[in-house]
């Protein structure tokens, strides 16, 4: 099965989760398969900085947190219009990525893995210090974004295809963008960055559009999960969080664009299933990471035949 | 009309001094020869130009713009280019959209263009030509790690061309080639030889003979010759020098 | 006045454990060009090795030997099953799968041990408080960690810097291929650094066991206050890491008693109550982004690097 096909079968598959949910009468799966493309949109982005420009950020839950708080504190301060906190949280995610990023791209390697994972603890310890908000105990939201008339958030199943149809306009964007000059240049850097720069490629610019754009992309998810949970709390951007985001994204294949929306799947839906067996699921995880680096070097996704390899 | 002036290059790693005074001009149009010995310097003084490296001391002048601590991109885009000695290609690439790529570097639109960059024509049809010039056409579809070592060095001159340089910097082009191969790699060199300035660091004697219209030794950081290839390999300095050193180090390229 | 020579003897105490922590680690990534997730994991079962060691034989020489040597055991056999297949990969892949490790046991721990931790006690010969000078009382047990880090310290320095083995070790970073050729097996090399590197965290986790929770994932703050030093002292740099560790240790100490109060004086309780927490716990890496803004390879990064 080459994998557009395989896409195509698990998007469809994605759309059709109302439906079984109405059949078996399991509300509940439409919040676990919500959660599931939720944090898969946070993988996109978390790839497109990963799999595009070869950059490691341990902090990127810093911008799903982001995200999620523009939904809880305008709430808070009774604003409750999505006109008003979307584009919000997409501006404050947009900013910090541009400050952080700016900071951050300069640096490679280990280093840099260190300061987005500063970065990311900084805006943790922030949010979990404001006690109004919350902190680490959380707040809980009491109305979702409002979007008028347009579109009403509160429907379960509305929200649902909300998020799903989030999920493939970031697929599209990222599609095109990975065609378009700019994409273009982005692989070049993560392929040799001192090549790019012999060429006349000024690198930084361009690793620091991946960043801001990949911050955006999770804030975006951030504003679907405080939605989708009602809650939001500063938990939301841990290291720890940033580092399972990264696992998400790596164990679906971070060379493929479809990658991280599997390995999410695959890790979320690995953890439901086996959580209800055994508390102690996780030390099969670890194995199977283990075995899936040393092994399956394109991740889950790699086990499919690709149908355009370069060597055409 | 003079084109690149370094003066006083002087640099150092840790007790050693690589490059002391080290002062080479270059003119537009003209392929100027770096000699000498390995460990003379030469690689340390070509990163300086290129950028890779900054210089303890000295200034670097192209083009009439003081590039001496000048970022390595930018110095590409004045024009100054360069091809190294272990080729630099992306492998995983295709022939021709390595040298998309730097057809890309020169042109603009980065981040307006949307369209499909790979089958965008105002790309593809220079780097095209370009692909012909360097005598590859009919590989253009050929992963680039699939090319043979020769034609690895074919791309990497392919890409440093994309870029539209007036001069053109190459670390020991014949590296590693068999008599065929450098044949190619000379007739080439020289026809760019006809637009593009070139500093041009070898070992290969036949090669430089052939190309040069002028040839600096160095040896043990320093400049001890300039002159017109007959003039520099008849000057006894020279042959004391290089053939004093000949013994270690001369063919070990 | 005795509150800041004891907080400050605090500092060092901290700075030691992240010595051993992180010269082990620094190590192997200077030598091995290997990131190591897993290095809080070797502290994490060195302690619990010690605290129920010494439940069952009550003497604490043998805790610490058993401690040391089970982490020796663990990064050899770490190394032979699954880090050495990733030498050559890139630290991504690195990454990822020691970070898997650590969550294999993190779980491990708490299938053998229970979910809720263990207690580590102080041995009564080694508890109490001894005079310094008068008036200032500190406790003996902080008093001997700080003494092993030192002797650790000193041992290790000259294993590196003046024997023929330190040498090699030195050399396989910087050009492994020049240490096959005189003869030394990378591998065993490699398993050597590796294990001395768990050891020394072994080393730490022991020390460590009875002023910390032992618990499941106590490996991982550690670690990340580990890459931090190392980051700022310069990767692959064990001077770098002496050094950063004295900083760290120091630094966050004090700043977490000296902070508040600071804050607290000058902000009302409700603003100072957000703030200083936030500040306290950032305060390290604040540092670490200051210096990497103005030194990016560290304050004194390795000479091959």
């Amino acid at each position: 099965m080459s994998r557009n096909i395989a896409a195509v079968l698990v998007l469809i598959a994605f759309a059709t989760v109302p439906l079984i949910a109405k059949v078996f009468d399991q509300p509940y799966y439409l919040t676990l398969f919500g959660r599931i493309l939720i944090y898969g949109i946070c993988a996109l982005g978390v790839n497109l900085l990963l799999g595009s420009a070869g950059l490691v950020s341990f902090g990127h839950a810093m911008f799903l947190g982001i995200g999620a708080y523009a939904v809880g504190v305008t709430e808070y301060y009774g604003i409750e219009s999505g006109f008003v906190q979307w584009p919000l949280g997409i501006a404050a995610a947009a900013l910090a990525g541009l400050i952080v990023g700016a900071i951050s791209v300069r640096l490679t390697g280990l280093y840099f893995i260190m300061i987005t994972l500063a970065f990311g603890q900084l805006f943790y310890f922030v949010a979990s210090g404001l006690a109004p908000f919350g902190g680490d105990d959380g707040m809980t939201i009491d109305t979702r974004s409002n979007f008028g008339h347009y579109l009403n958030l509160n429907n379960e199943t509305l929200l649902y295809y909300f998020i799903f149809a989030i999920l493939l306009l970031c697929l599209l964007f990222l599609h095109r963008l990975s065609h378009s000059r700019l994409g273009m240049i982005i692989a070049g850097i993560r392929s040799n960055e001192s090549r790019m720069q012999a060429l006349g490629f000024p690198t930084y610019r361009y690793k620091l559009i991946a960043f801001v754009l990949s911050a955006v992309i999770c804030a975006i998810s951030g504003l679907l999960l405080a939605n989708l949970t009602d809650f939001v709390t500063a938990q939301y951007m841990t290291w720890q969080r940033s580092g399972e985001i990264l696992v998400m994204a790596i164990l679906g294949g971070m060379t493929s664009l479809f990658g991280p929306l599997i390995g999410t799947t695959a890790l979320l839906l690995f953890e439901e299933v086996f959580s209800a067996y055994t508390e102690h699921w996780a030390i099969i995880l670890g194995p199977v990471l283990v075995l899936i680096v040393l092994y399956l070097p394109q991740g889950l996704w790699g086990l499919l035949p690709d149908a355009k390899r370069p060597s055409r | 009309m003079t084109l690149l002036v370094a003066q006083g290059l002087t640099k150092k790693f840790g007790g050693i001094v690589a490059n002391k005074s080290v002062n080479f001009d270059i003119e537009r149009g003209e392929v100027h020869a770096i000699i000498g010995p390995n460990g003379a310097g030469k690689s340390t003084f070509m990163t300086q130009l290129s950028g890779e490296q900054l210089p303890d001391e000295g200034s670097i002048v192209f083009d009439g713009h003081d590039v001496t601590r000048l970022p390595i991109h930018r110095r590409v885009r004045l024009g100054l280019g360069r091809c190294y000695q272990v080729s630099r290609v992306f492998l995983d690439h295709s022939t021709l959209d390595n040298i998309a790529i730097g057809v890309l570097a020169r042109q603009g639109g980065h981040l307006r263009s949307w369209r499909d960059a790979r089958s965008d024509g105002a790309l593809l049809d220079p780097a095209r030509r370009i692909l012909d010039d360097v005598g590859l056409a009919g590989r253009q579809h050929v992963r680039a790690s699939a090319l043979s070592h020769g034609e690895r060095r074919q791309l990497e001159l392919a890409m440093a061309l994309a870029t539209q340089p007036s001069l053109l910097l190459l670390d020991e082009p014949m590296a590693g080639m068999g008599p065929t191969e450098s044949r190619i790699i000379i007739d080439l060199i020289a026809k760019l030889a006809t637009t593009i300035a070139i500093v041009l660091i070898e070992h290969d004697m036949e090669a430089v003979m052939a190309l040069a219209q002028r040839i600096s030794v160095l040896v043990n950081g320093q400049m001890i010759a300039t002159g017109s290839p007959d003039a520099v390999i008849a000057n006894p300095v020279v042959q004391d020098a290089y053939l004093a050193a000949d013994g270690a180090a001369y063919g070990h390229a | 006045m005795t509150q800041f020579a004891a907080q400050l003897l605090n500092g060092l105490q901290l700075g030691v454990t992240l010595f051993l922590m992180s010269s082990g680690l620094t190590l192997v990534l200077g030598i091995m060009n290997f990131v190591n997730l897993a290095h809080g994991s070797f502290f994490m079962v060195a302690a619990y090795v010690a605290a129920t060691t010494y439940k069952y034989t009550g003497s604490f020489i043998v805790s610490g030997v058993a401690a040391v040597a089970s982490a020796f055991a663990l990064g050899i056999a770490v190394d032979v099953v699954c880090v050495r297949k990733l030498y050559d990969r890139d630290h991504l892949a690195q990454v990822l799968a020691t970070f898997g490790l650590t969550l294999f046991f993190n779980e491990a721990v708490r299938i053998i041990w229970g979910a809720s931790g263990i207690f580590a006690a102080v041995p009564p010969a080694l508890s109490g408080r001894i005079e310094i000078f008068p008036g200032f009382a500190y406790p003996v047990y902080r008093l001997v960690v700080l003494a092993v880090g030192m002797v650790t310290g000193i041992v290790l320095y000259v294993v590196i810097v003046r024997t023929r083995a330190g040498m090699i070790v030195r050399a396989g970073g910087s050009d492994r291929m020049m240490t096959a050729a005189m003869g030394v097996d990378i591998r065993t090399l490699s398993a050597g650094v590796f294990g001395a590197g768990a050891a020394l965290a072994g080393l730490a986790g022991f020390l460590a066991a009875p002023m910390v929770a032992v618990q499941s994932g106590m490996g991982d703050p550690i670690l990340i206050l580990t890459l931090v030093v190392i980051v700022i002292g310069g990767i692959g740099s064990v001077r770098g890491a002496v050094l950063a560790s004295l900083v760290v240790g120091i630094v966050d100490t004090l700043g977490r008693v000296y902070i508040p109060k600071t804050i607290g004086s000058a902000f009302t309780p409700a603003v100072s109550d957000a703030l200083s927490p936030a500040l306290t716990s950032m305060l390290i890496y604040l540092i670490m982004t200051i210096i990497l803004i103005f030194k990016p390879r560290g304050l004194l990064p390795a000479a091959t690097g």
